[in-house]
């Protein structure tokens, strides 16, 4: 199904899935306005289905989880990913921990979705996913296509564990999204192979991973681009297969450089493929520093397709010829 | 269903203490009689949670089990709030959970397994002393993270009012959770969707080894449980009678009016917080908290009543020693958990 957004195919999915599900529902802060403009067959639908909560993440987490222990299948909505520090107790001491500890007696099925908001200030738009990889339990996906964000929902609301479900509002309006789709259905926990190139690996994923392809228009070179498409699990298997063959690895992510994923796939490229390497990794991502409010530098700290270009073109040119064994 | 907060009626959404009180009164009377049968199992429950707490004292001291955070002192709450739940009513814990799961059916064998790290254990050995569950006696989960479980609580009522059941949800939590900001977050969502749970905050007046004085701005609870539009109670919580006749009142407004309902039990925890951690009361304090012991107290009670006779009392207490002992015997059986079973349980579904 090719669905126009990010957005509208996420909804969709919802909408589909409550049609089939009927223990699915929606709970959220202010979450009865918002359906009703985002998406206003939902509620028509499904108007017992759709809960506004108080300002209240950590007990709406916690309540969505009691309901899911009952049986129930909750989407959390929690608006945009800053406010999930919020819940972070709710998520990783309890969500993600509730089948381990009851040796497997309980099932946390619920999905959580935020957004990702384009970075407005210190406090607005902050990325965060890394924070949630940290944890065992949890699965935490970024779809970045609008066929992707359609399957990771319907998967989701169909599995057995705790989904965090990302949408980077910086793509999630995009319609041209042609050059992404795929007609294969790679499963839930595979990374994918968006362009295929002999030189260099490029891995990203959201926003990024658009970005890069942006940024390849104008580098000469064989590239290969791949779409992480899922964190948790990670699928280091597809990105070692493409390192293996290109020799160069260039990480580019959203999130604050600093530990995140680019550093967890450089140690793992690291690991696996160590003698296939001709030239350093390289990472880009957001610096580690803090997003300014002021107009003048909004965006500036996410990689633009400016700076991955000449990380691009620097990777390509770094390194001696690979020693053929 | 009424629980979406549609417009309507504001009086729709509110059932006032004073309504409540005056159900009561049209009612008459609400506690059913006692019967000798039905004291001696409140009894017995209590004694049984007493026995095994200190039992399982005496393992961890001996090394063969998990130290645990007793609660000698609050046996009436769980004995009394739980003799009045059927099977299909559910429960919600906390980090003292050994009472509330005895007393609402739990096996003492597996959980008496589950202290020694067995995969016979409540949760096969990866729960530990607080984290328990058992479906089949509707004891959802104990979370040792103070306040967790008003929020799960609130999330099963919840599912509860959704699914129409006609059984309800008891949240056990103590005076510490009442600070935490879960607390207040569900109270306002227990409230707004009306969900059927019975919240009963065990007041000890200590968090840790930290006095309600300075901790708290109210030592007691319902002055910040008296805002919700439910109704809110005090009541002695070594009293099982009182106990059970409180949460008799509560359970029928809960079916009836289809409102939560608090409850604040006073309680004196006689044992420490935790049993490795320095009790660091005063002596005064804790001669104060034995002597308000609930076992003591209903004992006395039922001896003055002659319900129960010595010779009864010490064929009780043998036999929940037996049982107690055997569960120690089943523990030591157990097979142990192994490293490779720490993988098993992360993920439920496939890919991971």
């Amino acid at each position: 199904m090719v669905e126009a957004t990010v957005r509208t195919a996420t909804l969709r999915a919802i909408y589909e899935s409550m049609q089939e599900d009927p223990s699915i529902f929606i709970i959220g802060e202010g979450s009865r306005v918002k359906y009703s403009f985002d998406y206003p067959e939902i509620l028509r639908r499904f108007p017992d289905r759709v809960i506004t909560a108080p300002v209240a993440e950590g007990g709406i987490v916690g309540v969505a989880l009691g309901a899911a222990l009952e049986g129930r299948r909750p989407i959390v909505d929690l608006t945009f990913n800053d406010l999930s520090l919020r819940a972070m107790d709710e998520i990783v001491n309890h969500v993600a921990k509730v089948h381990f500890m009851t040796g497997g007696k309980l099932r946390a099925r619920m999905v959580i979705k935020a957004d990702f908001n384009r970075p407005e200030n210190a406090q607005s738009g902050n990325r965060l996913e890394s924070l949630f990889l940290h944890t065992p339990g949890l699965k935490v996906a970024i779809p970045s296509t609008p066929s992707d964000a359609h399957y990771f929902m319907r998967f989701a609301l169909r599995g057995d564990d705790p989904f965090l479900l990302y949408e980077d509002r910086i793509i999630a309006m995009n319609e041209d999204e042609g050059q992404l789709e795929s007609t294969t259905d790679l499963p839930f926990g595979r990374a994918r192979v968006v362009r295929r190139g002999e030189e260099l690996t490029v891995v990203s994923y959201g926003c990024t991973l658009h970005f890069s392809l942006e940024a390849l228009r104008d580098v000469g070179g064989s590239v290969e681009v791949i779409d992480l498409r899922t964190l948790n699990p990670l699928d280091i298997d597809t990105v070692s297969k493409s390192v293996s063959k290109t020799g160069r690895l260039l990480m580019v992510e959203p999130d604050h450089i600093r530990l995140g994923v680019g550093a967890e796939v450089a140690a793992l490229v690291g690991e696996s493929c160590f003698g296939s390497l001709t030239a350093p990794i390289q990472r880009i991502g957001t610096e580690n520093l803090l997003f300014p409010a002021a107009v003048s530098l909004q965006g500036y700290l996410l990689p633009s397709v400016a700076k991955i270009k000449e990380a691009m073109l620097r990777t390509l040119k770094s390194g001696g010829r690979r020693s053929k064994r | 269903m009424t629980w979406v907060h549609a417009p309507g009626p504001k009086s729709d959404l509110r059932v006032s203490q004073v309504a409540h009180r005056e159900a009561l009164k049209r009612l008459g009377p609400l506690h059913s009689p006692l019967s000798k049968v039905d004291l001696l199992y409140l009894y017995r429950t209590m004694l049984r949670i007493r026995a095994f707490e200190e039992r399982a004292w005496k393992a961890a001291r001996d090394k063969e089990g998990l130290p645990i955070h007793p609660s000698t002192g609050h046996e009436a709450v769980a004995a009394g709030v739980c003799s009045l739940l059927t099977r299909r009513d559910r429960v919600v814990s906390n980090h003292r959970p050994f009472g509330h799961f005895i007393a609402k059916g739990g096996s003492i064998e597996a959980l008496m397994a589950e202290l020694f790290g067995k995969k016979e254990g409540v949760c096969k050995g990866l729960g530990g002393e607080m984290v328990l569950s058992d479906s089949s006696i509707g004891y959802i989960i104990s979370s040792m993270i103070v306040g967790a479980c008003i929020t799960i609580a609130t999330g099963v009522g919840l599912a509860l009012k959704m699914s129409d059941s006609k059984a309800l949800a008891v949240c056990f939590f103590g005076d510490a959770a009442s600070t935490n900001g879960a607390y207040h977050e569900t109270l306002t969502m227990a409230s707004l969707y009306k969900v059927p749970v019975l919240f009963v905050c065990e007041n000890n007046s200590y968090s840790t080894n930290s006095p309600s004085i300075e901790y708290m701005p109210t030592e007691m609870i319902i002055d910040r449980a008296s805002g919700y539009e439910f109704p809110a109670v005090v009541v002695d919580g070594t009293d099982v009678i009182a106990v059970r006749e409180a949460t008799e009142r509560a359970i029928w407004h809960i079916r009836n009016h289809g409102t939560p309902y608090f409850i604040e039990m006073l309680v004196s925890r006689i044992g420490p917080h935790k049993q490795i951690l320095v009790d660091s009361r005063t002596s005064d304090r804790i001669r104060y908290a034995r002597m308000r012991d609930p076992l003591i107290r209903f004992r006395s009670s039922l001896m003055a009543e002659e319900v129960l006779n010595q010779g009864e009392d010490s064929s009780i207490r043998k036999d929940v020693e037996r049982e107690v002992e055997a569960a120690v015997t089943y523990a030591r059986k157990g097979t142990p958990v192994l490293p490779s079973d720490l993988s098993k349980y992360i993920y439920a579904g496939r890919s991971g």
